[in-house]
């Protein structure tokens, strides 16, 4: 008989850029701000991991399971981001608000899996769709790496839409898509050009034990915090 | 803000919600199962306590069945023993009529002498012969005196050549 997977509420946060994996522990307790309790990242120079593709998951999943045994969280929560050249992204404009498949640029669906996100409207009356696609095989490859070394992987997504989901938890309440047109387009469409280090520290806690480089480590953090709050974020809020 | 997601899994709320049934689940299948194995116990106990008592009543019952047939066989012998002792018993109160004939004998040969003598339930018939008619009355005085004679009387009286004979009825106690 096979028993339930033993559950917990830890999550942790994967990503995954041309040539890093990165690690992070983001917890929660009670109403209290998330803390970053861990944090590692791995630079692959022998193409292990190249354009987020896993060409030695082997030695990935070795990293991964070390971090998690390291820190005792076999059971939780995994979300994975991507980010890179194999991953197609695109900002597509339309003239109005529900886009067919066809405007949005969305062709050969059997080979990639896509979606999109409605952004911002333009002055002129129309409408910005971030366009995201993932070869098939490249999630395959995750969700082999996943069964491999026992991850409860939940989630697998873009760079670009974890700082999507921290731009929305920072503007809180008063998030406007109006304010976002004004913002992305001010940073020439740079989502990650829209945080500052402030960012990080107004949305975890960093725990003392955790030693890194803001400016150095800032992009990656910034996927790791708006994954960690799209996976806790309720989507009604 | 749409949470794009490349891979189809149970969200960590619904993992929760089958966790939280699984449990439940497995806690209503346990209860039940107790619960199940709580009124069998009792039941098989029921049933123990049943048998035994059967198999005691059933034995109970094998002696009274043979108990009953020897009441049944004492009962006829009893009533067998009763009905010879009865006949005994009849045998034993009646009155040996030779001791009665002797003591008529006695009370008459001083008078007479006795001819015939007719023993009834209640009464005794005699016939006297007698040498002198006078002694009649000697002789009824006589036989009325003997402890099982109530009453005597005199039912004839024959007068022939030499001799006379007198018929009497004497009532016995």
């Amino acid at each position: 008989m096979r028993t339930l997977p033993h559950l917990t509420d830890e999550i942790v946060t994967i990503g995954c850029t041309p040539n890093t994996l990165a690690l992070a522990w983001i917890t929660r307790s009670g109403k209290r701000i998330p803390t970053l309790m861990a944090y590692h990242t791995l630079s692959f120079q022998h193409l292990q991991l190249h354009n987020a593709q896993l060409f030695n998951p082997t030695a990935l999943s070795s990293h991964i399971t070390d971090f998690l045994a390291q820190h005792k969280l076999s059971n939780a929560f995994i979300g994975i981001w991507l980010n890179g050249p194999a991953i197609k992204q695109q900002l597509i404009t339309c003239s109005h608000a529900e886009p067919t498949a066809q405007e949005l640029g969305i062709v050969d669906s059997h080979r990639y899996q896509w979606d999109y996100q409605y952004l911002y409207p333009t002055d002129d009356g129309r409408f910005v769709f971030y366009v995201t696609s993932i070869a098939k095989e490249l999630i395959f490859q995750y969700q082999l790496l996943a069964i491999t070394a026992h991850l409860h992987l939940i989630t697998l997504t873009t760079y670009q839409i974890a700082l999507l989901h921290l731009y929305r938890f920072i503007q809180g309440k008063t998030f406007r898509h109006s304010k976002l047109a004004y913002d992305i387009t001010g940073k020439n469409n740079q989502l990650d050009l829209l945080f500052t280090p402030e960012s990080i520290t107004r949305t975890i806690a960093i725990h003392p034990t955790v030693q890194l480089d803001m400016a150095t480590e800032l992009p990656i953090l910034l996927g790791m915090a708006g994954l960690f709050i799209m996976e806790t974020t309720d989507e009604k809020n | 803000m749409k949470k794009i997601n490349f891979v189809r899994t149970i969200s960590r709320a619904q993992q929760h919600q089958i966790k939280r049934w699984y449990w439940h689940m497995a806690l209503l299948a346990s209860l039940t199962l107790l619960t199940i194995i709580i009124v069998q116990t009792k039941q098989l106990i029921d049933l123990s306590s049943i048998k035994e008592t059967h198999r005691t009543l059933s034995a109970k019952a094998k002696t009274s069945s043979e108990f009953a047939q020897r009441q049944q066989t004492l009962r006829k012998e009893k009533e067998l023993v009763v009905d010879h002792l009865q006949t005994i018993k009849q045998w034993a109160l009646q009155k040996d009529p030779g001791t009665e004939i002797v003591e008529l004998v006695t009370a008459i040969k001083n008078s007479g002498s006795l001819l015939s003598c007719s023993r009834m339930p209640k009464k005794i018939e005699m016939t006297v012969a007698l040498n002198d008619p006078t002694a009649v009355t000697a002789i009824m005085h006589s036989i009325k005196t003997l402890p099982f004679i109530h009453e005597v009387k005199l039912s004839s009286l024959t007068q022939h050549s030499n001799r006379t004979e007198v018929k009497l009825n004497a009532l016995t106690k």
